[in-house]
Order: C-alpha cells, then structure tokens, then sequence
C-alpha cells in the first residue's frame, strides 16, 4: 500500500520520491508546496475512491495519515 | 453571529472587466509545463483579466456604478467602498467617489478593506444602515487592482488575480436576508504596505474547509438551491459544496474564466450567471465570501434574476 502511495506521489511531482515510511510528512518531500498538497488530496479521491471529511483532510500531514483512511476503507 | 434583516432588495448588480488578457499557456511558459498542468487542475484557473498599469480601482468603479446611477443616483444615502487597493492612504476613496459619482453631500460614505469577504461585508453594513427609514438605497461598491501587487516569480501566486470592479445598489422591497460572519485575526493571508501579496497556503485551506462550511450549514435550508462562493480555488470550492451537501451544478463556478476577483468575485459570479450562462426567475442562494482578514460572511438571500438588473461589461484597456 505504501508503494502505491509512492507512485502517487512520483506521478504528482514528476519525479523520483524517496522511500517512504509513515512517518514522512508529505511537506518534506522535494517540490512541495501547498498546491502540490491539495494535488495530494484531489488523487487519492480520484484514485482511491476516497471521500475525506474536513477534519481528515487538515490532520492529512503524513504518509501514515493516508495509509491509515486507505487501510480503513471498506 | 447570525442575523436576520427583513424587507431587503438586490436591485442591481454590476461589473466590468478589462480586455488584458493572462493566460494559462503565459504562466506555463513562465514557470512550467508540469507547474502549470497541476496549478490548472488544482487552482482551476485558465485566464485573468488584468487592468493596465496606473489604473485605479476608483476608475473601475466609475465605469460600473455608471448605469447603476441614473435612475437612483438623488436616492443614494450610503456609500460603501469595498477594496483593499486604494491608490491614496488618504483621503477615503469613498470620499472621492462621492464626488466623481455625482452624490449627494448628505452621503454617508464609508471604506470597508476586507478582501474577499468585502462584498458579504459591505451587504451585511447595508443591511444594518437599511434600518433607519431615512436611508433610501445603498451603493455597494469597490474592486482590486492586485495584479500588479504580486510577486511574479511566485508561481502559487503569480497567476491568480483578474482586476474587477463592481458596483451593486440595495434597497427595500420584501426579501429576508439571512447572515452568519465570523472572523479571526491571522495575517495568513496579507498584503504588506509597500510589498506583494501573501497568503500561506495550508493555513487557507485548513480555514477554509472547516470555516466556511459550518456557517454555510448554519444557514442552509430546504429552499436553498444554489451556493455562490468567492471564486479563491476549484478544489476547495468543490470541497465546501459537498461538505455543505450540494450537488455541484449547484454550485456554479467561474474562476477558469476570470481567476480570483477579490471583492468583486461574487458580484462577478452573479453578473456572469445573468449575462453570460442564462440564470433566469428566482433562487434561493447561500453567498459565501471568505479570505483575508480572516474573515468569512455568508448570507441566505432570495435572488431574482428577472427583476435584478445585472450588467457585465469588457471595457477596453
């Protein structure tokens, strides 16, 4: 699961993302910026099929945080 | 807060936008093809409408209040200016527009800089004046020029602002309007004196996805129909009209159009939707602007889209 994240990620910033734990905070992979965060969340809705509440999507910080909404989804 | 004003009236509405075109090919070929492929889906934005250099937001207004004025001009008895760009920190452009307008000096005349809140702002202040029965009609009006207050090696935020102005003119009639507003003091989003404008994008967002909805919920009953948001970024305003629980042609958008108009945006939305898409007969709709101050208002108000006189203009630059 964490590998399909990474490829998200990849696809999103057009390039290599290093390996992933999920503790990383989305932030301090290269090339991110706030518009690059809702990238992050505007694909995991389309390709995962997720709907994200308010407060989900503001505590979205890290790798975990998504894998733990992927993990949980039915 | 949330408060109801009885016996309202949204006569007309107007804007006007320069020709000066931006487009999303510009921006690309400014910072990226990959950069702008993911501004344009996230930001939603594919052109801007940029007034020439030295123009005042007191030069847009003119233009818009024009044929807002004819009719009604002796009855106006407050001037609300909304903008965060007045060319002089004194005097009040309001003051001046009394004059160029052609206004009574009996004007109360007011500048109101609250951003992208401005509009919902100077409605409610337009609501509360309307209490007294010596006050006839309200001009509501104002604008940004941003565009040349943007640091253009930022690409978050470089390609963002169309310089609109607007003018609108409320009085009595038999509506209900119903508003919510808040605010909580950030410079989140700012615009130094002498600097360019600054918004830390997280922070926004955060405020905008939580805000914004519980007071739009706050207001939303069966009879709503439509949301008409300030135009700031297609994925939040997606976002805030299914957290609100509207279907998304319930919640009409421009902002590919005419990118983030500031004050004017709702104006715009509105004009845009009368002139430009059809809107026809009457809606309910919840407004809803929000943005720099914080600030964000929101208000449940009839619309007639037959009987309000809505003009949109291009004027060239």
């Amino acid at each position: 699961m964490i590998e399909t994240i990474r490829e998200m990620l990849a696809e999103i910033l057009r390039r290599e993302v290093p390996t992933l734990t999920p503790e990383t905070p989305f932030e301090t992979l290269p090339g991110w910026d706030s518009v690059v965060h809702l990238s992050i969340l505007m694909e995991a809705e389309r390709r995962f099929g997720l709907t994200f509440t308010a407060a989900q999507m503001i505590g979205m910080k890290t790798v975990g945080d998504l894998l733990v909404l992927l993990e949980a989804k039915p | 807060m949330n408060q109801t004003f009885h016996g309202l009236r949204l006569e007309a509405v107007s804007c006007v936008v320069p020709d000066y075109r931006t487009t999303i090919e510009d921006y690309a070929a400014r910072f990226g093809k990959d950069i702008a492929e993911r501004y344009s889906k996230v930001v939603g934005i594919q052109q801007t409408f940029n007034a020439k250099p030295g123009t005042k937001v007191t030069d847009l207004v003119r233009m818009a209040a024009d044929p807002l004025l004819e009719e009604h001009r002796a009855e106006i008895d407050v001037l609300l200016h909304v903008t965060q760009t007045p060319h002089l920190d004194a005097p009040p452009e309001s003051c001046l527009l009394q004059r160029y307008l052609g206004l009574g000096e009996h004007v109360i005349a007011l500048d109101i800089n609250q951003g992208c809140a401005g509009f919902m702002v100077a409605l409610q202040t337009a609501a509360h004046f309307l209490l007294h029965p010596s006050v006839r009609h309200v001009l509501i009006c104002g604008g940004d020029v941003l565009s040349n207050r943007v640091d253009e090696n930022d690409h978050a935020t470089a390609f963002m602002f169309s310089d609109v102005g607007f003018a609108a003119l409320v009085g009595r009639g038999d509506d209900d309007w119903a508003f919510a507003n808040g605010t909580a003091g950030s410079e989140a989003i700012s615009l130094p004196h002498d600097g360019t404008f600054k918004m830390d994008g997280t922070d926004v967002f955060n405020f905008t996805v939580s805000k914004v909805p519980e007071q739009i919920l706050s207001l939303r009953t069966p009879e709503v129909d439509c949301l008409l948001l300030h135009q700031s970024n297609a994925f939040i305003m997606r976002q805030i009209g299914r957290l609100c629980g509207f279907a998304p042609e319930q919640v009409p958008m421009n902002i590919a159009d005419y990118g983030n108009a500031s004050s004017a945006s709702i104006p715009l939305l509105l004009c845009d939707l009368a002139q430009n898409h059809g809107w026809r007969g009457k809606r309910t709709a919840i407004l809803s602007g929000y943005g720099c101050g914080l600030t964000w208002v929101s208000a449940r108000i009839p619309l007639d889209f037959d009987s309000t006189h809505f003009s949109f203009s291009i004027y060239v630059t």
